[in-house]
């Protein structure tokens, strides 16, 4: 009887078991569901066409034709002495280095004015993220007007009129028109990093300043001591996405400047898009692509890399 | 309850939500392969003719408007892609993925004519019409494969009630009068002369026009074809171009100049002349009045009385070879070419036609440079081109191009870096 019972008992316990092995198995295979659709994006929106562009930067496929051959190397060869390419990146490293820096060293002290209350806050707050909403593009279009180098654009004219100086040739002297491509780029972005940071100083606990306040800190001191560590993981998040677009720009200075004057202004990605789309040569494109992804990786590695450094020193 | 707690309970709905999901997104990507889809015609072409424009949908409206009205039952689908570029990269994709509509405008002849992806039209009857210049221009191997009823023009858009303040009346016969009359005007206070720096300027296509011209050659064929090089046929054109820099007759700005921000200087009065195209004459004769003193001068040589002017015949309509409705592609296009179509195109657009069905009601500005457009005395950079490395090409020469303006090269150095370029592309 008791052997009878222990083995319904055994039984039915097995039985439990299975069942509940079951029932994980089927929430475990719900979940994965969940991962299906993202998957699908990644595999059909970026695996196929990397593995395509890696596969066709190694042939020259061009125009309009289906038909293309193995050629080695050649692609690469080109990129690496392309007079036009090799300008490209140098204004490229220009844009993406010097608007990181000059937007972390902008949005970091925006934010904190931002967290303090005052009459307008909100608004002020609107005003300071509203050049993220519109397109980059159109952007640039307006400050191609306001930028105009002839006597009558818009800055120009104001210059003019104010105090009386000739007209400045923003977006036609080489040097000026890289600056005014960093100072636009700076101006769109650093409201939306701003707010990305107001939300991370928003978590801080306000014990902290307390503390700090009671044991006699300056503003200084508790922004060096308490804002700026507790700001760590914003910074490599910000600095990260800025590095990223920054060597992926291509809407801003194609608008403003188209590349130019000479080739002051001309990025990587431009040359991708006009030797890739405009001029029908995508094995050429493939090979840049691929060479720009490897290099893009690598210098985000080294950056995640020196974040967490400086995060954990 | 929240979402999140609803589906956390119920397996079944969260089985239902992922397949769902999934099944939306695999719908969203196969639409996005795209494809017309078939359409039945009849052999009358009756049914929908596929139409992409580079004109503006308002130009084209009333052409569409008046063929529908003489041919019941044949419906234009029209769509608008500006020009040139981002035109030219709609219809390379999709005469490679064979979504290409009916009727396009036609792009490069080797490619397209050569590849097969154009039909014939040297025996339809809008062929009759087109004028032996714009025929040759869209010819591949002998055949047409593109009907152009327009050809543009350029030179100097010159505001003769500004430099006539400098006692300048009438077109210089030579290059060296050229500059001699910009000294004149600049001395008067007035901006002599704007060029536009992102394109090549009608200056230059006009100076290497008439280089060619004189050789009696194409330049661009024999330096495709490697009997030439850019170095021995454009330097010469480029140096006396770059005079209008190195003498400080023309602004270093203008590098940085674009084609609108040019027309509106000298619509508002600010130019005496601005290097520019046919299509300037009607904006700037609506800003500056009916009464303003306007008039088109063509680009002189340094050879006193020749002169030769910018131009191409105007992008050509083209049939697709695989269209789906071929029979109501050729009246449309025909209709194009007709007296009517062109009337009605030359009223919308001030364009010059070319047909020898219709003389157009043109601008007494443009009354110089009718014949001589019309009789092909025209140049523009990249259309006899052969192949399709051009734009290449032109990305390198504009960048050099601008770099000349500045002073930061010469007519040497821009030719021999074309030669450079095109040695990287053979």
């Amino acid at each position: 009887m008791a052997t009878m019972t222990a083995s319904v008992v055994t039984d039915r316990s097995r039985n439990r078991i299975r069942s509940r092995a079951a029932s994980n198995l089927v929430e475990r295979l719900q979940t994965y569901a969940f991962y299906v659709p993202i998957a699908l994006v990644f595999v059909v929106l970026f695996a196929i066409p990397f593995g395509q562009s890696v596969y066709y930067s190694f042939t020259n496929l061009a125009g309009l034709s289906p038909e293309y051959h193995f050629v080695g190397l050649a692609n690469y060869v080109r990129v690496f002495t392309d007079p036009s390419l090799l300008s490209g990146l140098v204004f490229t490293l220009f844009f993406a280095i010097a608007t990181t820096v000059l937007i972390t060293c902008l949005a970091l002290p925006l934010a904190v004015i931002l967290n303090r209350k005052f009459f307008g806050q909100r608004f002020v707050r609107a005003m300071y993220f509203f050049p993220a909403i519109p397109s980059i593009a159109i952007l640039a279009l307006v400050w191609q007007f306001i930028l105009s180098p002839l006597a009558s654009g818009a800055l120009n004219t104001l210059l003019h009129d104010l105090f009386g100086i000739g007209p400045v040739p923003w977006l036609s002297d080489p040097t000026l028109a890289q600056i005014s491509v960093v100072v636009v780029g700076v101006w769109s972005l650093t409201g939306w990093h701003a707010v990305l940071y107001l939300a991370y100083l928003q978590s801080i606990p306000g014990d902290y300043y307390e503390v700090a306040r009671i044991d006699g800190a300056s503003s200084s001191q508790q922004f060096r001591y308490i804002t700026l560590p507790m700001l760590a993981p914003a910074i490599t998040v910000s600095t990260l996405l800025l590095m990223t677009s920054g060597l992926n720009v291509y809407a801003l200075p194609q608008n403003l400047t188209s590349g130019g004057p000479g080739f002051a202004t001309y990025t990587i990605t431009q040359n991708i898009v006009i030797s890739g789309i405009s001029e029908g040569q995508y094995g050429q494109a493939s090979a840049l692509g691929v060479v720009f992804m490897i290099a893009v990786g690598v210098v985000i590695v080294l950056q995640l890399m020196l974040s967490r450094r400086l995060q954990r020193s | 309850m929240s979402l999140r707690k609803t589906l956390g309970r119920s397996r079944p709905l969260r089985t239902l939500v992922a397949v769902a999901t999934t099944g939306a997104l695999l719908t969203a990507l196969a639409a996005c392969s795209g494809s017309a889809g078939s359409r039945s015609t009849s052999g009358d072409g009756k049914g929908v003719v596929t139409f992409m424009s580079w004109d503006a949908l308002d130009t084209m409206k009333p052409l569409v408007t008046e063929f529908e009205k003489e041919n019941p039952g044949i419906t234009i689908q029209m769509s608008y892609v500006p020009p040139v570029d981002p035109y030219a990269n709609a219809r390379q994709k999709e005469l490679q993925s064979g979504t290409a509509p009916d009727v396009f405008i036609l792009g490069n002849r080797e490619e397209e004519a050569g590849g097969g992806f154009v039909k014939d039209l040297s025996n339809i009857a809008a062929a009759k019409v087109v004028s032996d210049f714009n025929k040759q221009a869209e010819s591949y191997k002998g055949k047409l494969y593109g009907i152009s009823v327009v050809s543009w023009g350029g030179g100097f858009l010159v505001n003769k009630d500004l430099t006539s303040k400098a006692g300048v009346t009438t077109a210089p016969q030579s290059w060296g009068e050229l500059l001699t009359d910009l000294k004149r005007i600049k001395a008067t206070g007035v901006t002599p002369l704007i060029e536009a720096g992102d394109g090549i300027s009608t200056t230059l296509m006009g100076l290497i026009g008439l280089a060619a011209h004189n050789d009696g050659t194409d330049f661009e064929t024999d330096i495709a074809n490697g009997k030439s090089t850019f170095a021995k046929d454009w330097t010469q054109p480029l140096a006396t171009w770059s005079q209008l820099y190195t003498e400080g007759l023309a602004s270093k700005n203008d590098a940085a100049v674009t084609g609108s921000q040019m027309t509106d200087e000298f619509n508002a009065g600010r130019a005496a002349m601005i290097a520019t195209g046919s299509w300037a004459v009607a904006p700037a004769r609506a800003a500056l009045g009916a009464k303003a003193n306007l008039d088109f001068w063509p680009i002189p040589g340094t050879t006193s009385g020749q002169n030769f002017w910018a131009g191409a015949a105007a992008p050509a309509y083209a049939i697709n070879s695989k269209a789906k409705n071929p029979v109501g592609a050729e009246k449309w296009v025909d209709f194009l070419a007709s007296a009517k179509g062109v009337e009605i195109y030359h009223k919308t657009t001030g364009s010059i036609t070319t047909t020898n069905n219709y003389t157009p009601d043109l601008d007494p500005a443009m009354t110089n440079m009718y014949k001589d457009v019309v009789a092909g005395k025209i140049y523009c950079t990249w259309q006899t081109w052969p192949d399709a490395n051009s734009s290449a090409l032109d990305a390198e020469f504009l960048g050099k191009y601008q770099e000349t303006m500045l002073g930061q090269s010469n007519a040497a150095g821009v030719t021999a870096a074309l030669d450079q370029k095109w040695a990287s592309l053979k």
